[in-house]
């Protein structure tokens, strides 16, 4: 199956992306990620949210990038505190913004194999916004701690 | 694009994902303290992954030897709280060799029955009369067919086992994060 993506339909989809209680809701959610995972050790971004990143630009399957999510909050365990792991706190808010993106596609087309394409795009513009907010968030907080 | 990378993101891991919700509101719904209370643990999970993706014609032989395994104890058990730990342990493993091979009207859907309705009509048996001598050069069609169709098969199960148990396992484990509140 060949289906491509018209300018008409990636135009929507950017623009889905660009409003303001989408963007909003994206870039709360990448502090909030931040927060969580912070940074690794060298200062870098965390690896956990750079695989994120990495699987939702490289994917044949918008189903993968869920699938991801899913499996790093079933490994993980409760520590100590009996508090929940990064991806605990963080999963099921990340698969609703996914969830947003699939019903966002399938409302701008009925084709299959372009709704499919189009979740990959929104996916796409969606993560580099996600770790736009947490490398903007990364960024603020080792400004303060330099200030201070 | 492929045709499978579109069944698996809509109606294929949809399907896993309404398997794995059934079977938990019936069989699992806790909450639990620990994974381990799970009626089916981690590794078990892992371990159909990998079965599907590396080997999908041996999922239902593996559910199949599970099952036994569950029932024989279950048979000889006499704590009913281990009775019903085993009879949930069954019921997955039921309901997996269901997925892979079910048939109507026990199961109106499984991986065989997609399959089936899938296969392209050059692969389709031939009808013959009953007692029909076939000459040489029939034979021979029908074995190269019966092989094509094997290797047709044999890549179908690839592709829709390792895409459908990937969903199945991600949401089973989904839902044990979810649900286990203890570890």
């Amino acid at each position: 199956m060949s289906a491509v993506l018209t300018p008409e339909l990636l135009r929507q989809a950017d623009g889905f992306l660009d409003e303001d209680g989408q963007h909003a809701a994206t870039t709360e959610l990448g502090q909030r990620v931040f927060l969580v995972f912070g940074p690794d050790e060298k200062g870098h971004i965390s690896t956990q949210v750079r695989n994120l990143q990495q699987l939702a630009v490289s994917v044949t399957r918008f189903a993968d990038i869920e699938d991801f999510v899913k499996n790093q909050m079933g490994k993980e365990k409760l520590d100590k505190q009996k508090k929940p792991g990064p991806w605990r706190q963080t999963g099921d808010a990340i698969l609703k913004q996914l969830g947003r993106l699939r019903e966002k596609a399938s409302q701008l087309t009925n084709d299959e194999g372009q709704r499919l394409l189009l979740r990959l795009h929104l996916a796409r513009g969606w993560v580099r916004a996600l770790v736009g907010a947490y490398l903007y968030a990364k960024a603020q907080q080792e400004m303060k701690q330099t200030h201070a | 694009m492929l045709d499978i990378d579109i069944s698996a993101d809509t109606e294929l891991g949809q399907r896993a994902i309404d398997a794995v919700d059934n079977y938990v509101r019936d069989n699992a719904a806790g909450p639990f303290q620990k994974a381990d209370d799970w009626p089916i643990a981690r590794t078990q999970i892992a371990g159909l992954r990998q079965i599907a993706v590396n080997e999908p014609v041996k999922v239902g032989e593996f559910a199949e030897h599970q099952r036994t395994k569950a029932q024989a104890k279950l048979d000889t058990t006499k704590n009913v709280e281990r009775q019903r730990d085993l009879e949930a342990i069954i019921a997955f493993w039921v309901l997996v060799r269901g997925l892979c091979e079910g048939k109507p009207p026990k199961f109106s859907w499984s991986l065989t029955q997609m399959r089936d309705q899938v296969l392209p009509a050059d692969l389709q048996d031939d009808k013959h009369p009953p007692g029909a001598q076939l000459t040489k050069e029939q034979q021979a069609a029908r074995k190269g067919k019966r092989e094509h169709r094997e290797r047709w098969e044999r890549q179908w199960g690839l592709d829709h086992y390792a895409a459908f148990f990937q969903r199945f396992c991600g949401h089973y484990l989904y839902e044990m994060s979810k649900r286990t509140t203890g570890e």
